[in-house]
């Protein structure tokens, strides 16, 4: 039988907001200097009222206090001074009868060398049970190397002990021999003391220091294998003889590295985030996100039942041993220019005085440990905003006694001040006189007050402590911005949204909140209705260090879709139609669609289609939009319409729409959640069924992912074919959701699995999207790319239509090019006060190997790293494409003549094209353009000539290639790419898309990519700073040749694994080069026509190009 | 979702067919009547509820024989209510444990006097559960308006506002539930309750709706209204509101999301008048009553209310009789202030509900006055004031989330 629990629910951890406090520091009732738990018990009030729902009680345990308590000398007792093991039972009860929970610490890495067991062991002999109970060796060589981490007080992690004749080992302080878990007596008598403490009711134990308990040489000695052996085991019987109870790890980790200590969810629930605490320092100072983002990308998943703990300070220092060598530093001058706030590698200060005393920072802070996924963790006097004493010793600076009052020893005890175990503070601006409870308790703008309502609005979502975190990438760094998702097991759901000015001016910031289009934020604070949201950037305006907390509803239903019988839309439909809506029971989508109700739903299509995202056409006027055929899909609850779309030129374009009818709840549901979604209410809008886009419905969704999984049927309309390798199993009982990503085409995310892109406009054959990826993934077994899963067709042979593409989930950071920008705007930001730099380095090219200048590397070293990375998969993909198969769309083909003359003869005609727009429009353009324009015109018959190079060019292999190569066809997935969109230009008709070119195309695409993201980046951060444009031009110009190079160099290394596949590097040069030409020419006449400001940066390429005389 | 009230449950018709509901046990629990009374409602369920396998529990009933097809069933002494005026925590937990042990597809748990509950009002609560269309079933009366004026003024409007559901009588007197909602009232009645009332309440319709069950009213027509054995209305107020405020508390990560429907007005012009009638007497009184409140309260109210509201109230202490009215919307604020100083502990609970008994009493006044004796236009008047607490439930929202006392 299980020993009950004080909660019910076995997560509660999960919603909780600890506090952690030392009964030493927080309340003395018996006025010997010292708090103690009776003092503990009479402030629970207080923290019941403050609304924390766990106390983290420091070790209280009998010790010689060396190392503030973590220094036991017995497991089962309550220190003295504190009080006996009866108080702690009543502080217990009447903790729990508050409805809070207690953790305490079970510190089993060591004991006070004053322990009994250290007592006996000493004088144990050799080998004995009794001496075993601690590590012992006769040299201090053993364990060679591992690291010590009390650097400031410790040279060795052995000490020689007299009595034993033998060294002891101790990561800690050399008072705390480390126990020896090789002796199965230790784990016994660790389960004993947890026993103890449990079965008086303790619900939770943080685990101290867990990665150093088993030593093994040759091993740092840290989070060796047989650690996570120990803790399964504490985890089982605590899981198999109590309820809902907790363990939480001390680990300094990375997170990557802590992540093992949850295991598959049966070792620690919980586990500090060391890393982050740090870099939200960081992120504040520096008024940029990008500490915390970064941070939070390299924190893994964990399992369902765990959690992370999150804090803003604790009891020991601000550790600084998960950052760099340089952020170390920075952190040191931002927040402890005095030495005396240094502590062995951190910074032993408050969080108040960390931040100035700025009561907007705290708040901001605040917000941020409240809204992060994880468990809050507060510590004692944060909620008051508290000093320290910088000249106490060690950690105990942050230490010091409570305050509550302004009377003597800040109310924390009525002994003579000198008694009291640290003097309380008492300068002026952080004495007990000005910063106490009870006059932050009369003052309603008090933190206290601020801190309490703050803890109260958390408590009322769940979703802080248990949903989803998805980072927004506005332009704009110093705002955080990010998503807490959770939908729940009774089918509600919770979405906020959490905008943070880390800046401490005024910000504004446009948010892609585009997937939420219709719904409304609302400002949890103040419950504010905030305009709706729409496909439209959102525009925010947040004032210095403010904070927002969005949560999104349903909008208030509007009538705004038309209803079909209204005499304006039925004017002119036969009366079957209109009998068909007056009848009693709602008309199913079959009926609709099929019968006398098409002509309704026709007039219906031109104004619906020109609303949606994904229609091609909205430019054009419609003449007719006509239900050309209908297939039922699923229980026939759905329909997918094919749709003839006829413009006023007669040209027509075939579009794919689900459809079905809801009524009641549902429709209403449907209103409220996609009311871009609805086509129209059907008769009487008081009955309310409506005709919506069947995309909406989970059930419609379910029905396409049933396509996969149930047997084939004979003659069926729609078929589905997958991936030998995939397994359509996978799918069932996923759930889905619409993406928002998507423009032209609907995508439907089946949880964490699978991506269905449903296309809207249908053109007849193989879509080349879904042609690649399959041949990427089946044949060539390319793993750079999200997999193909499988297809939904129509039709066969050449009237075979894909419908929608099926591929695997692929986690990722955002793309290509938002990555490079953000590493691009900390470059400008970096350099903007530095002088140019000595050397520009050179274009990348195939002839000469430049060499990348050291600034380049030690300025940019993360972006050449990542360029090289993709050139190497770039090469990659190519030789993928470049597999030997039958498959005469794939098959690779020596370079022509005659295919080279077409290409030579295509780009003569772009150049032809692009130079007499820009004559035309020369008038046009921006004045700082003219000369480089006129320049360029100048240069005509050159251009031209390089075009024909690539006739010359016989050399090298034609194959399928990406096409459309470009930063913006990347995802970022962790510390690699993954490359998508293998669909081709879309201007460009199907089968010019398939055709077979040479793979320099994709470089050239991609070379240009980067000139492109390096010059919008500077346009973007010289907006703001004019006057560094000249400087920072030069470091742009250094970034984009070493990136390039870097690129280059990485994909000619990894592409000649298959010879010939390109030609010989000079002929390689003349044919990229003209590749470089035809792009650049198709981006200046893009941007002369549509973004004139950006019209600089193929201007200036082709400048550089035409000017490359030597290298060609 | 509450369906709306169904006028044809009225009218009197055939006995509840046996429809899927065969052999499935129907529970019905008189855990306050009389003997007389026990044996009234024995033949009249006999009659009005053949087909199912009843049972009917009442104090001391195993030693009742048998009859009419009804087993007779001990309903046990231990666990009964005395509120009398309603059912309470222990009626409730009473009825669901029987319900359990019996494992009954539904369960009638009926109020005293239940002899006078109309036969149509017994089979619509018994059919609205077996047959599936609703987990709780509440009954709602026909009723003057000098009736249920506690509900009206703030039962109906808070729980209709905050929990979405209008149930008129959130305290029902008479109630069906159906398996599922009887396990969910056997853990609420078993949760230690505030040991200032005497007589601990539950708050059905409040629990169904956020466990998502379907709650359905049911117009059960003309009863005799038993009335609280306590007649001071501080003590009664205070036990009934503050039970509710706490409620309230515990749930409010429900109701700072669910969204309540506006409930419609009857349809009838509302008799605005100031003309003399027989309740012109007693808003006099209550209106002087309530100007005495207003000079000796003050200091209390302002520790509660905003300055907008105390302003609102001053104006209606100086109204004459003819002229006094409680803007539904000050109302709806007020009382919504009461509940957050309740949530914050502003002041002493015990002293903030005596506190409101004025207010309550100058609502009344304001009900009575404008309904002018007639029940069409009470009814109206209700509902105004219901609309009114959805209305401003924002207010009620914004200022839980972010109580800070320098509001308008």
């Amino acid at each position: 039988m299980k020993k009950p629990s004080s909660v019910t629910d076995p997560l509660w951890y999960k919603d909780a907001i600890i506090y952690e406090l030392h009964v030493r520091a927080f309340s003395d009732s018996n006025g010997d200097g010292i708090g103690d738990f009776q003092g503990l018990i009479s402030k629970l009030d207080y923290l019941q009222d403050l609304g924390v729902t766990c106390l983290w009680i420091l070790p209280f345990f009998p010790s010689p206090l060396r190392d503030d308590g973590y220094d036991i000398s017995n497991y089962t007792s309550v220190n003295p001074s504190y009080g006996t093991i009866e108080d702690f039972q009543q502080f217990l009860d009447e903790t729990h009868a508050r409805n809070m929970q207690v953790m305490i610490e079970l510190v089993i890495n060591h004991t006070s060398d004053q322990h009994p067991w250290f007592e006996r062991a000493r004088r144990a002999p050799k080998g004995s049970p009794d001496r075993e109970m601690y590590v012992w060796s006769d040299t201090d060589k053993l364990y060679e190397g591992v690291r010590i981490i009390f650097t400031d007080t410790e040279k060795s992690n052995w000490t020689w002990d007299e009595v034993a004749q033998q060294y002891y080992w101790h990561r800690f302080f050399s008072h705390q021999p480390d126990l020896n878990f090789d002796n199965p007596r230790v784990m016994e008598e660790v389960l004993n003391a947890m026993r103890f403490w449990m079965d008086m009711g303790v619900d939770g134990l943080r685990l101290d220091a867990i990665p150093y308990l088993v030593e093994r040489d040759g091993t740092s000695c840290e989070n060796v294998p047989e650690t996570h052996v120990l803790i399964k085991k504490i985890r089982a019987v605590m899981d198999a003889e109590y309820d809902n109870r907790l363990i939480l790890a001390e680990a300094n980790m990375w997170p990557a590295d802590v992540r093992p200590y949850f295991g598959d969810g049966d070792e620690c629930q919980m586990a500090f985030h060391f890393p982050l605490m740090p870099r939200i320092y960081m992120a504040i100072r520096q008024e940029d996100r990008l500490p915390i983002t970064d941070i939070m990308a390299q924190t893994p998943p964990i399992p369902d039942n765990c959690q992370w703990g999150l804090f803003l300070r604790n009891h020991d220092e601000l550790t600084l041993e998960m950052v760099t060598d340089d952020e170390r530093d920075y952190m040191n001058m931002a927040y402890a220019s005095d030495p005396r706030m240094r502590i062995n590698v951190g910074i032993r200060r408050r969080l108040a005085p960390l931040v100035d005393n700025n009561r907007r920072r705290i708040e901001l802070l605040n917000s941020l440990l409240l809204s992060f996924p994880g468990t809050p963790i507060m510590y004692y006097g944060d909620e008051i905003g508290m000093g320290d004493n910088i000249y106490l010793g060690d950690r105990n600076g942050v230490r010091t006694p409570m305050q509550w009052n302004s009377d003597r020893n800040a109310g924390f005890s009525k002994a003579v001040p000198a008694r009291l175990y640290f003097p309380v503070i008492m300068d002026p601006i952080w004495g007990y006189q000005a910063i106490n409870v009870e006059a932050q308790q009369s003052d309603p703008s008090s933190l206290l007050h601020w801190t309490r309502n703050m803890i109260a609005l958390r408590k009322l979502f769940q979703v802080f402590g248990r949903g989803t975190l998805e980072f927004l990438a506005p332009d704009n760094r110093k705002i955080l911005a990010y998503i807490r998702d959770c939908a729940y097991e009774d089918g509600h759901s919770e979405t906020v949204i959490c905008v943070a000015n880390l800046s401490r001016f005024a910000q504004p910031v446009a948010l892609d909140l585009s997937k939420f289009a219709g719904r409304v934020p609302v400002e949890m604070l103040g419950y504010v209705a905030f305009p709706e949201v729409t496909t439209q950037p959102y525009p925010l305006t947040l004032a210095p260090y403010s904070f927002l907390w969005l949560e999104l509803q349903p909008a208030a239903p509007k009538a705004e879709t038309p209803t079909i019988e209204t005499p304006e839309v039925s004017a002119g439909i036969d009366n079957s139609a209109l009998a068909l809506l007056s009848k009693a029971a709602t008309p199913s989508i079959t009926e609709l669609i099929q019968g006398a109700g098409v002509e309704l739903v026709e007039q219906l299509l031109p104004n619906y289609l020109t609303q949606q995202r994904w229609f091609g056409g909205k430019s054009r006027t419609i003449r007719s939009a006509k239900v050309s055929s209908s297939t039922t899909v699923g229980d026939g609850t759905y329909t997918l319409a094919l749709i003839d779309v006829t413009y006023d030129d007669d040209s027509v374009d075939h579009y794919q729409l689900p459809l079905a009818v809801a009524s009641g709840s549902t429709a209403e549901e449907l209103r409220n959640a996609s009311p871009k979604a609805v086509l129209a209410t059907l008769g009487d809008a008081s009955k309310g069924a409506i005709l919506y886009d069947a995309s909406a419905s989970e059930g419609f969704r379910q029905a396409l992912i049933s396509l996969f999984t149930a047997p084939p049927e004979a003659d069926a309309a729609i078929t589905a074919s997958h991936s030998p390798a995939f397994d359509p199993s996978n799918l069932v009982h996923t759930k889905s959701r619409v993406g928002s990503a998507e423009q032209s085409n609907t995508s439907i995310l089946f949880d964490d699995v699978a991506i269905l892109k449903l296309f809207r406009r249908l053109q007849p054959g193989e879509n080349p999207d879904v042609e690649m990826t399959r041949f990427l993934t089946d044949v060539a077994h390319f793993s750079a790319i999200p997999a193909y899963l499988g297809e939904l067709h129509s039709g066969s042979g050449a009237g075979e239509t894909t419908l929608a593409f099926l591929q695997a989930f692929a986690p990722n950071e955002g793309d290509g090019w938002s990555w490079f920008s953000e590493e691009l705007a900390r470059f400008y930001e970096a350099l903007a006060n530095c002088p140019p730099p000595v050397k520009l380095g050179k274009p990348a090219n195939f002839v000469v190997a430049a060499a990348v200048p050291e600034e380049a590397h030690e300025r940019a070293g993360l972006a050449l790293d990542a360029a090289a990375l993709l050139g190497t998969r770039t090469a990659e993909m190519h030789l993928a494409l470049a597999t030997p198969t039958n498959d005469p769309a794939f098959a690779a083909e020596a370079t022509t003549a005659q295919a080279l003359n077409v290409d030579a003869n295509r780009m003569r005609d772009q150049a032809q094209r692009t130079l007499e727009a820009l004559k035309r429009n020369l008038s046009g353009v921006p004045d700082e353009l003219a000369d480089r324009a006129a320049l360029l015109l100048s240069h005509r018959g050159d251009l031209l000539s390089r075009t024909q190079a690539l006739a010359n060019a016989t050399e090298g292999k034609r194959i399928r290639i990406h096409g459309d190569y470009h930063l913006g066809q990347l995802l970022r997935s962790k510390s690699d790419f993954l490359i998508v969109d293998f669909e081709g230009e879309p201007a460009r008709s199907l089968e010019e898309r398939r055709q077979k070119q040479s793979p320099l195309k994709d470089v050239a695409g991609m070379l240009r990519s980067f000139s492109y993201v390096s010059r919008s980046a500077l346009d973007r951060y010289t907006q703001r700073r004019p006057e560094k444009a000249e400087l920072l031009s030069q470091w742009a110009m250094l970034w984009e040749n070493a990136v390039s190079t870097k690129f280059l160099e990485a994909y000619r290394a990894t592409v000649q694994q298959s010879a010939g596949l390109i030609p010989e590097p000079k002929q390689a040069q003349s044919m990229l080069t003209a590749f470089l030409l035809e792009k650049s020419l198709y981006e200046l006449l893009y941007e002369l026509n549509n973004r004139p400001t950006w019209l600089h940066i193929p201007l200036n390429g082709l400048l550089a190009l035409v000017s490359s005389t030597d290298e060609r | 979702m509450t369906e709306p009230t169904n006028a044809t449950s009225t009218q009197e018709s055939a006995p509840v067919a046996a429809t899927s509901g065969v052999g499935a046990p129907l529970l019905i629990c008189l855990p306050s009547a009389t003997a007389e009374t026990v044996e009234t409602m024995r033949e009249r369920i006999a009659t009005t509820l053949q087909g199912h396998n009843l049972f009917l529990a009442t104090p001391g009933g195993a030693s009742a024989h048998p009859a009419h097809g009804v087993t007779v069933v001990d309903y046990p002494v231990a666990s009964r209510g005395d509120a009398g005026w309603a059912l309470t925590a222990t009626d409730y937990l009473g009825a669901a444990q029987l319900a359990t042990e019996y494992d009954a597809a539904a369960t009638l748990v009926l109020g005293n006097e239940a002899a006078s509950l109309s036969v149509a009002g017994l089979q619509a609560l018994a059919e609205a559960v077996l047959l599936g269309k609703a987990d709780l079933a509440v009954a709602r009366y026909q009723t003057g308006p000098h009736d249920a004026l506690v509900s009206s003024a703030l039962l109906y409007p808070l729980t209709n506002a905050l929990f979405g559901t209008p149930a008129h009588l959130p305290l029902p007197l008479d109630a069906a539930f159906s398996a599922r909602m009887a396990k969910r009232l056997i853990m609420v009645a078993r949760k230690p309750n505030n040991a200032a009332q005497p007589e601990p309440l539950v708050w059905p319709v409040a629990e169904a709706a956020i466990a998502s069950f379907s709650v359905k009213e049911i117009d059960a027509g003309p009863r005799t209204l038993p009335q609280p054995t306590d007649t001071d209305l501080n003590t009664l107020l205070a036990e009934i509101v503050g039970s509710l405020f706490g409620d309230i508390e515990a749930k409010a990560n429900f109701w700072q999301r669910a969204r309540a429907p506006m409930p419609a007005k009857p349809n009838v012009e509302p008799a605005r008048t100031a003309s003399e009638t027989e309740e012109l007497e007693d808003v006099r009184a209550m209106a002087d009553s309530f100007r005495n409140a207003y000079i000796n309260l003050q200091e209390i109210w302002s520790l509660v209310l905003p300055p907008q509201s105390l302003l609102g109230l001053k104006r209606i202490s100086r109204a004459p009789a003819e002229e006094f009215a409680m803007p539904a919307d000050l109302w709806a604020r007020t009382i919504y202030d009461f509940v957050l100083a309740y949530h914050l502990r502003t002041i002493n609970r015990g002293h903030l509900l005596g506190a409101l008994t004025p207010l309550y009493l100058a609502w009344v006044a304001s009900h009575l006055r404008q309904s002018a004796g007639n029940a069409a236009t009470a009814a109206f008047h209700v509902e105004e004031a219901a609309s009114a607490f959805v209305a401003e439930k924002p207010y009620i929202v914004s200022r839980w989330r972010w109580p800070d006392r320098f509001n308008p």
